[in-house]
Parts: structure tokens; sequence; C-alpha cells
């Protein structure tokens, strides 16, 4: 399509993994280009009428939640106008016949779920072991949990208990201290584990990362398992995988996703 | 036990709760400012009841209840950003509870989130079966220029923010910059303004006998008339509204002079204050029946 890129990156020009799929794309002789959010959202028109919705340009698109960073101390107007785009990019994004990874659905995205909601969501009830609470302050999770309890707090904050700040709301669950932890990282079809331990392949767990991203409408996810001696459970799927989760993986990862994006 | 959670000072949320009160019905009703100023504990993924220590009192929330949800997200009102942050930390809990709970829901998040993105809505709802005015949303001066040469138009917002819908031609135009869209514009449908809500599988429609392009912009609420929708439209509103996992919802529709029903949007969490009003109570009524009240 003249004017328009082969494929259009819409992430933050920090976003480490999109400038690398950037070079990579490039790399392969193809236009690519890496846009923000409002910017990636002024290129598209989309029609909608009697013959069913139409996007141009139709390109295909690689999308990170990085492109629509917070926007702290914005007026009410920018933010409105940072509404529109968005609105905009996600009926692009979502209607568009190229392949797009993640292609946002009948919900604007979904880039993690924790382990109580990946149960609930996949009809699965793991149980009080693996239930979740959503606090106000650590303290009230006392009693309700057994320990060894930890949590993540409102700023991503990971540590065990005692080590969350006392005032502020969080989510927080028992920890098995046995378990070890597998990060399988999908691209479509493809698995990747992080590990080469015997029990990943014994599990199954690639094909059932496979097939939890794809019951989650995810092209590329990463799932993170907590696993014991005879059972493995997920602990947390992202469409958002971050370079730490691919670091075994990346080469193959952003082949994958040049694949796909440019068949 | 029926649980009302929203504002008290949402007109809305306030209507349902006093239309249970003069009912004899009995609603839990928590303010979520209330619940922001208290401490909070939602179990999810064992489904065990949520626990909210409110400044006056405390209660539980059993999960096998029946639950009126009009949750407004106050955060950007907030100019603590701590307590923009809590704002976030109660929602995301409840959101995740709500979810998790197998007791009747009005609505789930994410039931009808795509109302958020308005040709994302319509090219959905074009594949639903319903009569659909053609919309182009852009930045692209010329694309604007061609298709309101090509009839009436009006202008809404992309993202579904309350705005009044407006005409517009050539002249709004002029000057237009793209960093000021994009914009979305809509073929205008002449005709009658119906207002179909439906309540699991419950129909109560409404027409305006009025003239305006947006009659909510003028409130002329006052000429809202119950009537019998055409019995193919009310059956394809209850699938679509359970297809989209809506228990509750407010359909727009244009119906023009040669009775076809153009849809305009559907509202997950409608406004039903004012048409409530002119139909003696029948959606709130409907609305408690739906979540287990036994004498409406």
């Amino acid at each position: 399509m003249p004017g328009h890129p082969d494929v259009l990156i819409v992430a933050s020009p920090r976003d480490e993994l999109a400038c690398q799929l950037h070079e990579a794309v490039s790399r392969r002789g193809r236009r690519c280009t890496l846009l923000d959010g409002p910017s990636a959202a002024r290129l598209f028109t989309i029609r909608v009428g009697e013959g069913g919705a139409h996007v141009s340009p139709d390109i295909p698109l690689f999308i990170r939640a990085s492109a629509w960073p917070r926007q702290e101390g914005a007026s009410e107007d920018e933010r409105f106008l940072r509404r529109e785009a968005y609105a905009t990019f996600w009926a692009a994004a979502a209607l568009c016949k190229s392949p797009v990874i993640n292609r946002p659905a009948g919900r604007s995205s979904m880039a993690r779920l924790t382990i109580s909601a990946i149960a609930s969501r996949m009809g699965l009830r793991p149980g009080d072991k693996h239930s979740e609470l959503y606090v106000s302050k650590p303290a009230m999770a006392l009693g309700r949990l057994d320990p060894p309890i930890w949590g993540e707090d409102i700023d991503f904050r990971t540590s065990e208990i005692s080590a969350l700040r006392p005032d502020v709301p969080a989510r927080l669950r028992t920890v098995d201290v046995d378990a070890r932890y597998e990060i399988v990282s999908i691209v479509g079809t493809r698995a990747f584990a992080a590990t080469d331990d015997p029990r990943t392949r014994r599990g199954g767990l690639p094909a059932r990362s496979r097939k939890m991203a794809a019951h989650f409408g995810l092209h590329f996810a990463s799932v993170t398992w907590m696993v014991n001696a005879d059972t493995a459970t997920p602990l947390r799927v992202s469409g958002e995988p971050s370079m730490a989760e691919l670091r075994t993986c990346r080469d193959a990862v952003l082949e994958g996703l040049c694949e796909d994006l440019c068949p | 036990m029926i649980y009302a959670l929203g504002l008290m000072s949402d007109g809305t949320f306030a209507r349902f709760t006093e239309q249970a009160a003069t009912r004899g019905i009995d609603v839990v009703v928590v303010d979520l400012r209330d619940a922001l100023d208290g401490e909070w504990v939602f179990p999810v993924g064992c489904g065990g009841a949520a626990q909210l220590h409110l400044p006056e009192r405390s209660l539980d929330l059993q999960p096998d209840g029946g639950f009126f949800c009009r949750i407004i997200n106050l955060a950007s009102t907030e100019s603590d950003p701590q307590r923009a942050r809590r704002w976030q930390a109660l929602l995301a809990g409840l959101f995740a509870w709500i979810n998790d709970i197998p007791g009747r829901v009005i609505n789930r998040r994410e039931a009808g989130d795509h109302n958020a993105s308005k040709p994302l809505h319509e090219a959905l709802l074009l594949q639903h079966g319903f009569s659909v005015p053609e919309s182009v949303t852009t930045c692209d001066l010329t694309e604007i220029t061609a298709f309101l040469r090509e009839g009436r138009t009006v202008s809404k917002t992309v993202c579904g923010v309350r705005a009044d819908t407006m005409e517009v031609t050539d002249a709004d135009f002029a000057g237009f910059e793209p960093a000021a869209g994009p914009v979305h514009l809509q073929r205008l449908i002449e005709g009658t303004d119906a207002r179909i809500h439906v309540i699991d599988n419950e129909v109560i429609a409404q027409r305006v006998a009025a003239s305006d392009i947006d009659y909510r912009a003028v409130e002329a609420y006052d000429g809202l008339t119950t009537f019998d929708p055409d019995p193919a439209i009310a059956d394809r509103t209850v699938c679509t509204s359970k297809a989209m996992g809506l228990v509750f919802a407010g359909w727009d529709f244009k119906i023009d002079a040669a009775g076809r029903y153009w849809c305009l949007e559907v509202n997950p969490m409608p406004g039903y204050g004012v048409y409530d009003r002119r139909c003696g109570g029948a959606i709130s009524a409907a609305l408690l029946r739906t979540l287990g009240a036994v004498s409406c």
C-alpha cells in the first residue's frame, strides 16, 4: 500500500521489545514504522455501512500497552482527545483484516491475568489454596490466608507481606515455597519454555500454554506456571510479555513475530 | 439478598434504591465513596463473601446474591494521587470478585465494553443483524468532506462519552486540523426516537414524540410513551443482549417513515431513571425481579 508501512508497531519508542522487533522486520526488507498510540490512531479511517466495516490502511499491527502511557497531570481536554484516539485505534485494530498481534476484540485489552482470574475465566475452581485476596491494606489478609503470604501492591511492588507498605492496597496469596516456576512464551502455534526441566515436557506445559493463550484470544503471550511434584498451576497469563520473561527465547520470539506479521 | 453498588449522587442509582424501598424490597446499599474511605477484602477464586468495613458499619457481600451495579470510577476526579490509586485498587478488587461469583449481576464488567469505541460497536451491531446508519471515523479531511457530501450527517464522540449529537456541515470543519480528531460522523436518520430496555427476557419500549436530533439534549422526556415494538426487533435485542453478556441493556433506535428500525447503540449501563418515571417504575420492578425479588 503506497505511503503506508508494511508493518506498523504501536508502542513507546522506549519499549525494548518493540524496538527490537522494528529492527528485525526492517532487516527483512519490510517498511516498518513505530508510532505511539495517538499518532497511530490518526492514521486510520474506519467506515461502517451495510457492506460491513472497512479499515484503511489495512496493515499488519504489533501493539504494546506502552503505546498508551499514563497521562499524569493531563487536562480534561487532553484526556478526552486521548480517549477519542484510543477508541479509534481499538476499532481499527479489532476490525482490520491484516494480522494484528495482539488483536483487541470486544474488550479493549487483556494485558495480564493472575491465578484467580485465570481460573474464573477458564471455568476452573482452584479452591482456597490458589485463591487471591484483594485488600485495602496487607493487614486485612492476616488470619484469612495461610502463611507464607506474598503480594503485589498497586504500584506493582512484589514482596512478602511484612515488606509491603502497610497502608497501600494489595493483591495477596499464599505461596508454595517448594514450587518451582516455568515461563512458556507463545507466538501463534509456537511455544518456548524458559527451562529444559523435564517436568515442563511431562506436564505438557507448552501445549497447555498454547491452549490457554488461544482461549484468551492472545497470539503473543507468556504463561507463568507454578510446578509442584505432581501438578502445574497457571499463575499468570500476560499479553504483554516483558523482555525479562523472554530472555531465554528472545530471538525465536522475534523470528516468530516477524513470520506472522510479514507472511 | 439484593445488593446495590454505586454512588448515591448518581440519579439512576438513587432511582433504583428509592424504587426498591417504595416496593418494600430489602436492598443492601453500598455507596462506593464509603467503601473507599473504609477497608475491604475481596476473595477471588474460592467463592467466599467479600467484606466491607465502611465508616459506619461492616457488612458481607454474599457471592450468591443479586447485584445491581453502577460502578463509576472517580479516580480521575481525585486531586490526591493516593486516593486516585485507592479508587483503582477498590474497583480492581470489586470487579475481580464480581466476575468470579455465581450470583446474578447487572451487569458484569466488560459486557458491552465495545460501546466505548463507536465504530467497533456499530460494526458488531451490524454483525448481529441490526440496521446501522453508515458512519466514518477519521482525521482525514478528504474523507470527512466526502462523507458530508453524501447526505445529512451528525457528529458523535468516538469513545461514547455522553455528549449531544449534533448535525454538522462543511462549515463545521473549516480549518480542521487532524490533531483535533479523530471525529465520528454518522448519517442522520430522520424519524422517531425509541428506547428499548431489555431486562433479562423482558422488553420495555418507549418512544419520543420529538423532532430534535438528540431528544436527550433538549430533555424531551415528557413525550415518552410506551409502545409494542416490532416483535423481530424485540427478539433481536433480547438475544443480542444475552450474546453480549448484558442482563440489562438500553437500546437506542430511530424508526424511519418506512418503519425501519435503525440501531444507534446499546448502552451497557443505561441511565434509565427518566424512562422509569414515565412507565410507572416498570423498569425498576423488572430489575428487582431479575435480581431475585419475589414481590415485584
